[in-house]
């Protein structure tokens, strides 16, 4: 997963490699011109075999580019300055029970805390919950077959002050949910309808239930046993509380039997540095009760887990069709070679040496890679911006149901062009060293 | 063997086939030390020697038999050797381009002062010769100066190469 | 029986699949009924060893992949399938995740909460409560964890008229030894709740043997310790290596231990019932019990909810769609277009070199037809035979030497198997991309003229 947020070392790999090809094609002394037109008279086996490689490459950049999509979600999901508090021992928010009675003091005892224009600490307090939410059988997706959905519901105690936490904000046109979180039902039921704010992509999700694009303020929907309106959506993009669902903690905690406590605490300090202090400082100074403190990237790196070996798959995928494309570009390499055997015979009379031949012959290969890889690249990319769904857990089953995006970026165009020259060079190599071994003169007979 | 190797001449000419008539007799400039422009100088020098200036750019699939050879030529001189050995030359070709090789590869040695040592089966080739060699099975049996004059260079072996 | 033979008759029940084992054999016949232009085509292809051995592990290499992912697919479609006897339903929590339900609703919902005469049971049922907790209460890690379900121990495996009876998915399947062991363990641990089972493959990674005594030091029951836990048992490796199971009886008595010495009930005490599994005869019967619970009275704190495994399985495995269809679609598309690619390229160079040879054959009254099927032999001997043969690898490698492949991300599913189903994939997957990609030049070969081919050699 470094290899994405380095990309120094990526560029570096590339650079090493573009700048290998330009020594080799300025030392070779055949010309090139000499190998792309052979390419172009076998055009149709360059093609094929140009097309494996397109097609290895377009793959990779699909799966990388859903690996990177997750990636940058957790990140962007992250502020660098905040301190996320969960109780001692609790692996997951879902399991962590912050008691009522340390509140105060968690937001007052440690340092950094940054406070608001009245004085308040910037401190988020939040139930946690996930619900089981039955997909209307009128909506498109029960008929396919999805008849239930894992909702992640957030109860907060003040939504103006979590958001700011979180860096999040309203679109215009919704309204942070009152002190009392309820208001009368719009469509005139006797019971009142709670308060919601909605991420963009559960939004849309439950716009689907009602043959929308999008839920939106004031639309209601059912949950539990009541009923619930939209009072605002969270600009939440390409974080995870795009499928968040934020409402009043004591409604939310009573409707599902949590109606004490919280599951976590969001401190908001200056900076990284900052937020290191203060989460050392809780873990082992904080005696009122025991609780467990990280900076929110380095709880947001653990989510990661699911993403990693998703990556593990894709690239043993990837590395057996590499080879398996290698094999075959081998094929065509061979098959070239023996055709120009006179070729190779008339160029070593002529006073080129074997390396310089193997030189050439290895070029070819690499040609047909770069054509092929870049033309795989373009295609893949076209997969760039599709929404996704996936999971972000701890690995071991399990985890946040996230919405995002498929991203190819530079990284992306670098691994996978780097990744093509990889199985270039190893499917050029042994032709080409086949083809410096030949005796001249005996193919000339 | 790199220095001799540029004053063969093919009786299948040998040419590579994707590269056009210029681009084949540069093949061993390419290895020297010159500019883009002192090759160009040399390549067009060694085509109109051997009268293929206007077909520079065609391939060997563009040109007939008698052609191709010129080329080869060509490229046997670009170098400006001092020897050419030249291998059944003759071999491929009609009657009519045969003399025309012969008639170039004797203007080549008299105009230029080349030596040329020329390995063939064919006696009308061998007529156009200083000096001939006989050798059966590897042995030399006899030797004519077909001019009534002795070759300037002598030759006691022919090479096997 | 074993577990081939249980395989090998199964297939009679799915017309599909007799099909494909038909075909397999079909081919097989085939290729011995036609030997004399499969000698031809073996020699050919021997001329150039090098090409077809490239040309063989590339084929054989995407099958192997292809496979793989397909066989993944096959067991997660499998199990959100609908079965349509012996359902297994769950009830959990209606709302809620984690599933945390009071111990009284236990009894009722283990009879299908039967209230009154017309109502049905379940056949059998089952009792889930998670214990989880570390050996170390200083340093927990991965290694000195262990997950306890506590349940009754005759729900684990019991013996009905001399047949295993379980409502564990699998247990069946061990050795007979092993289940004799396992039934002994089992009577133990109901005579003495102190006593557990544990997998061998968690007693590996906490260090412990059959024999030894721990303490657990829970994490999700707070402030709860187990001493005097005695390891009477271990499971053998393999599906069930990394579970431990616990007689539920001493979980519950700690439950009230705790209510004792603390004078008010744990926190968890009412949160302590996981999840029921239920065993019913057919749909109907299944429709019968879901209704029963869902109307009953007993159940409103919470409220709970019936569902079919597959049911559970296809909600879980929601949240993987896009993954799962990215590997689908795109990903086994590209694997097996690849396949073609790298056939086409070795079949086009292979009728480019032998023009002249074909145009011999045509001289010696071999029919355009013949060519073509010569050279569509040749594809179909490369694909079809690397195909199958690495299938069957695969069959019998990841799924009788290995056991299985455990994907990580899908814990709780038993290790994936090859399916018996992969010999006609291997087989499929090698004729269809072969003869596409072998099309274009064996139509070319088919084509050859003879006058030009002789008038350029001469």
């Amino acid at each position: 997963m470094q290899t994405f947020a380095v990309s120094p070392r990526l560029l570096g790999m590339v650079g090493f490699f573009a700048l290998l090809l330009v020594a080799l094609a300025f030392l070779g002394r055949v010309p090139l011109k000499y190998n792309l037109r052979n390419l172009v008279v076998r055009w149709r086996v360059t093609v094929l075999t140009a097309l494996v490689f397109a097609v290895v490459a377009a793959l990779l950049t699909v799966m990388m580019a859903f690996v990177n999509g997750m990636y940058r979600l957790t990140q962007g999901s992250a502020q660098p300055g905040n301190v996320i508090v969960l109780s001692d021992g609790a692996t997951d928010e879902l399991f962590s029970n912050l008691a009522y009675g340390d509140t105060s003091d968690l937001e007052r005892d440690p340092p950094n805390v940054l406070r608001d224009e009245e004085g308040r600490p910037l401190a988020s307090w939040e139930l946690y919950i996930v619900v089981n939410q039955p997909i209307p059988e009128s909506s498109p997706l029960h008929r396919k077959g999805h008849h239930r959905r894992f909702l992640q519901l957030r109860g907060i105690k003040d939504p103006v002050l979590s958001a700011r936490v979180h860096g999040l904000q309203l679109h215009p046109g919704g309204s942070w949910f009152s002190r009392a979180g309820v208001r009368d039902d719009p469509d005139g039921g006797k019971d009142q309808v709670i308060e919601v704010l909605l991420g963009e992509g559960i939004a849309r999700a439950m716009g689907t239930d009602v043959g929308k694009p999008s839920l939106a303020v004031g639309d209601t929907f059912e949950l539990g046993p009541r009923r619930w309106v939209v009072s605002g959506i969270l600009t939440s993009a390409g974080t995870t509380f795009d499928s968040e669902i934020w409402a009043e903690r004591q409604l939310a905690g009573e409707k599902f039997g949590k109606e004490l406590g919280y599951t976590t605490l969001v401190l908001r300090t200056a900076d990284a540095e900052k937020a290191k202090e203060t989460a050392t400082w809780l873990t082992t100074n904080f005696k009122k009760s025991a609780v467990m403190a990280q900076t929110e990237t380095e709880y947001y790196e653990k989510l990661n887990e699911t993403n990693k070996q998703f990556l593990v798959v894709f690239v043993i995928v990837a590395v057996f069709m590499a080879v398996g494309g290698v094999f075959g570009v081998m094929n065509t390499m061979f098959a070239a070679i023996s055709q120009r055997i006179k070729d190779i015979g008339v160029l070593r009379i002529l006073g080129f040496a074997r390396w310089q031949l193997l030189l050439s012959f290895f070029l070819e290969t690499l040609l047909i890679a770069l054509i092929g890889g870049l033309i795989g690249l373009a295609v893949g990319s076209l997969a760039n911006g599709w929404s996704m769904t996936s999971i972000a857990g701890s690995g071991m089953g399990g985890g946040k149901s996230v919405v995002f995006k498929l991203t190819v970026d530079l990284n992306i165009w670098l691994g996978v062009l780097t990744f093509i020259l990889g199985m270039g060079i190893v499917g050029g190599l042994l032709p080409a060293l086949s083809a410096m071994r030949l005796k001249a003169l005996e193919s000339l007979r | 063997m790199a220095d001799e190797a540029r004053r063969l001449v093919f009786q299948f000419y040998h040419l590579l086939p994707v590269l056009t008539a210029y681009e084949n007799v540069e093949l061993p400039l390419l290895l020297l030390p010159l500019s883009a422009d002192e090759r160009r100088r040399q390549v067009t020098t060694a085509l109109d020697l051997v009268g293929l200036s206007d077909r520079m750019w065609h391939r060997p699939g563009q040109l007939s038999g008698g052609q191709q050879q010129r080329v080869g030529i060509a490229r046997a001189i670009v170098t400006d050797p001092t020897l050419i050995v030249a291998d059944e030359p003759t071999g491929d070709l009609d009657a009519k381009s045969a003399e025309e090789i012969m008639a170039l590869l004797t203007e080549l040695q008299k105009g230029l002062g080349k030596t040329i040592l020329m390995v063939t089966h064919d006696p009308r080739a061998a007529r156009w010769a200083q000096r001939i060699l006989h050798l059966e099975k590897g042995r030399l049996v006899e030797e004519d100066a077909a001019d009534g004059q002795v070759a300037n260079n002598l030759v006691t072996e022919a090479p096997k190469s | 029986m074993t577990p081939l033979e249980r395989t090998l008759l199964s297939l009679a029940d799915d017309p599909l699949r007799l099909a494909g084992a038909s075909a397999v054999l079909i081919a097989l016949t085939a290729m011995v009924y036609y030997h004399k232009p499969l000698v031809f085509i073996l020699k050919s292809l021997a001329r150039n060893k090098v090409r077809t051995v490239l040309t063989a592990l590339a084929t054989g290499l995407f099958v192997f992949v292809v496979t793989l992912v397909w066989s993944v697919l096959w067991f997660l479609d499998l199990a959100t399938q609908e079965k349509k006897k012996d359902l297994k339903a769950i009830v959990t929590d209606r709302w809620q995740i984690p599933s945390q339900m009071p111990f009284e609703y236990a009894g009722p919902l283990s009879e299908g909460a039967y209230s009154k005469p017309g109502d049905i049971r379940p056949t059998d049922s089952m009792t889930w409560q998670f214990f989880g907790g570390t050996l170390e209460k200083e340093k927990p890690t991965r290694e000195n964890l262990v997950f306890f379900f506590c349940m009754e121990p005759s729900k684990v495996m019991r013996r009905e008229n001399g047949k295993v009876v379980s409502m564990m998915e699998g247990i069946d399947q061990l050795e007979p030894a092993d289940l004799d062991r396992l039934e002994k363990g089992l009577k133990m641990m109901e005579e003495d709740p102190r006593r557990v089972i544990i997998g061998a493959d968690r007693l590996k990674a906490l260090n412990k043997r059959v024999g030894e005594t721990i303490s657990v030091y829970s994490f999700n029951y707070q402030d709860i310790t187990l001493d005097d836990v005695e390891i009477i048992g271990a499971f053998p490796p393999g599906q069930y290596g990394q579970n431990a199971v616990m007689n539920r009886e001493r979980l519950n008595k700690a439950l009230e231990a705790y209510k004792i010495q603390y004078g008010k009930p744990h926190p968890m005490a009412e949160k302590t019932l996981n999840l029921v599994w239920l065993k019913v005869p057919d749909t109907e019967a299944y429709n019968k019990i879901a209704g029963q619970i869902e109307k009953s009275p007993r159940f409103t704190a919470p409220y709970v909810k019936c569902e079919t495994i597959s049911s559970g399985v296809g909600a879980f495995l929601d949240a993987y769609s896009d993954l799962l269809w990215i590997v689908r679609y795109p990903g086994v598309i590209a694997m097996v277009a690849c396949m073609s690619l790298v056939i086409s390229v070795a079949i086009s160079i292979s009728v480019r070199e032998r023009r002249t040879e074909m145009a011999v054959l045509k001289v010696l009254g071999y029919g355009p037809n013949h060519i073509l099927g010569l050279v569509l032999g040749e594809a179909l001997l490369l694909g079809c035979g690397s195909g199958l043969f690495t299938a069957t690898f695969a069959y019998v490698v990841v799924t009788h030497l290995m056991g299985g492949i455990p994907l990580p991300f899908f814990a709780w599913f038993p290790p994936f198997k090859v399916p018996i189903d992969a010999l006609w994939w291997g087989l499929g997957l090698g004729a269809g991309t072969a003869l596409a990609g072998s099309f274009v030049p064996a139509w070319s070969a088919r084509s050859v003229k003879v006058s030009e081919v002789f008038a350029k050699i001469s």
